[in-house]
């Protein structure tokens, strides 16, 4: 996929001139991907700030590894991928990976009905946030990152059938979260529409 | 494991959402990236110091050892191949080693240094040495009779300035510079050659004296010769040039006579 750049035609003379350590190609590399970038960090490492550090570093890595970038993906996947590393070295580095989620927060709730309709995103990324650091890791590499199993039990450096376990039980409580969260904007849509009759 | 409908809204609700950072951020990226530049450079700055300095201690080192190895074969150049100063030599080695050791100076690679020392040793050793030197002189100046004498005898006989040929130069091992044993045995022959240095002075310019001599009595004789030619030369024109004149003169008178007649 090749995407139309300001300045740059393409994505790949935008990497080519990043190569060329061109400081334009790098302020447009940021001015187009540092929302969808500060997202990822986001949803890895809970605090707004620490997540633009995160960013501003995964940025610093892209500039700098960009002649390890093959063209054989999207820029953009490539880019996601640091930002991810760069979350969980950051997870490592403050140790907020080895912390232990005491089993009795969990619900055992699986089987429910979607009614997505009515959850906006920074909700889930409130519900998301809330999580342990373990599950939160889990799942946002398998839910949303594509990430399988045998990789994450590779980058979290822990065995398949706790990146398993650990998936389940993010997952219940976020199911439980999104059914909070149901619960209450219908309430007050109910509220709101007697009110407005 | 299969994906769940929770997995689906979240990766379709927060797979493309966009947060936008703050306005500093880039600011804070620029600042960091020309930090670490420079820490960069700093490395290589420091890298390239350090290189220079073993370069240039490596450099002292070898120029050191390459010093000590010419000066080593430039008194091999100068020292006089015959048996007498030869035992001279050894003679004073052997009491500049004795000196050395006793000084406990080991490090006495600089002749200067040694030189120095000559007048810093004790009587008995200073007069010893006075002794040799005087042998060295007296071998020396019989050396240069003997010289003075073959060349006269020989005046047509290719000499050379020093009166060493090819075969006295000798070869010094490499080997022995390095081991620290044999190192020593350095030390005390450039020892031997600051004590020798006050008679080999004296030498040189005496034997360029004599060569000089030689030479010039050589052109004497030479333009003795040449004058004594000329001076031939000058009488035999002298006595044909008279002859021809007093032909001459009788020619004309006889012609004279024959036209009076």
């Amino acid at each position: 996929m090749s995407r139309i750049i300001p300045f740059f035609i393409t994505e790949s003379q935008l990497v080519k001139a990043l190569r060329g350590k061109d400081a334009r190609a790098q302020k447009t590399v940021y001015e187009t991907y540092a929302g969808r970038m500060m997202a990822v960090c986001v949803r890895y490492v809970s605090k707004r700030a620490d997540a633009e550090e995160v960013m501003i570093d995964g940025f610093m890595r892209v500039y700098k590894k960009i002649d390890q970038f093959r063209e054989e993906g999207s820029f953009e996947g490539w880019m996601r991928r640091i930002m991810v590393t760069e979350s969980l070295l950051f997870l490592r580095r403050n140790k907020i990976l080895q912390k232990e989620t005491p089993l009795d927060e969990l619900s055992g709730e699986s089987e429910y009905q979607w009614a997505t309709e009515t959850v906006g995103a920074e909700e889930l990324l409130y519900l998301i946030s809330q999580l342990p650091d373990g599950y939160r890791t889990v799942f946002n590499l398998y839910a949303i990152d594509g990430y399988s199993h045998a990789e994450i039990a590779a980058l979290l450096g822990i065995t398949e059938g706790t990146s398993k376990s650990q998936l389940s039980r993010g997952r219940s409580l976020l199911q439980q979260g999104v059914k909070n969260i149901q619960t209450s904007n219908v309430v007050k849509n109910k509220g709101y529409g007697k009110t407005a009759s | 494991m299969e994906k769940q409908p929770v997995d689906e809204l979240f990766a379709r609700i927060l797979g493309d959402m966009e947060i936008q950072p703050s306005d500093a951020a880039f600011t804070l990226l620029k600042a960091r990236q020309k930090e670490k530049h420079l820490l960069v450079n700093w490395g290589y700055w420091a890298a390239a110091a350090c290189l220079i300095l073993i370069g240039s201690f490596m450099w002292w080192a070898l120029g050191a050892t390459v010093s000590t190895t010419s000066k080593r074969l430039a008194v091999a150049k100068v020292e006089p191949v015959k048996g007498p100063s030869r035992k001279v030599g050894e003679v004073l080695a052997y009491r500049a080693q004795s000196q050395l050791s006793s000084a406990g100076n080991i490090s006495t690679n600089k002749p200067k240094e040694s030189k120095t020392a000559v007048s810093n040793w004790n009587p008995i050793l200073k007069a010893q040495y006075q002794k040799v030197n005087r042998q060295l002189m007296a071998d020396v100046q019989q050396k240069e009779l003997h010289a003075q004498i073959t060349k006269e005898s020989e005046l047509t006989a290719p000499t050379s300035n020093t009166g060493l040929t090819l075969s006295a130069v000798k070869e010094v091992p490499r080997e022995s510079l390095l081991p620290s044993s044999e190192r020593t045995l350095i030390v005390t022959i450039e020892a031997s050659v600051t004590a020798d240095q006050p008679a080999l002075a004296e030498v040189a310019p005496k034997e360029e004296a004599t060569d000089h001599k030689g030479g010039l009595s050589i052109l004497l004789q030479k333009v003795k010769k040449i004058k004594k030619g000329e001076n031939l030369a000058l009488d035999m024109d002298k006595t044909q040039h008279h002859g021809l004149s007093k032909l001459y003169d009788e020619v004309k008178e006889s012609i004279k006579n024959n036209s009076i007649n």
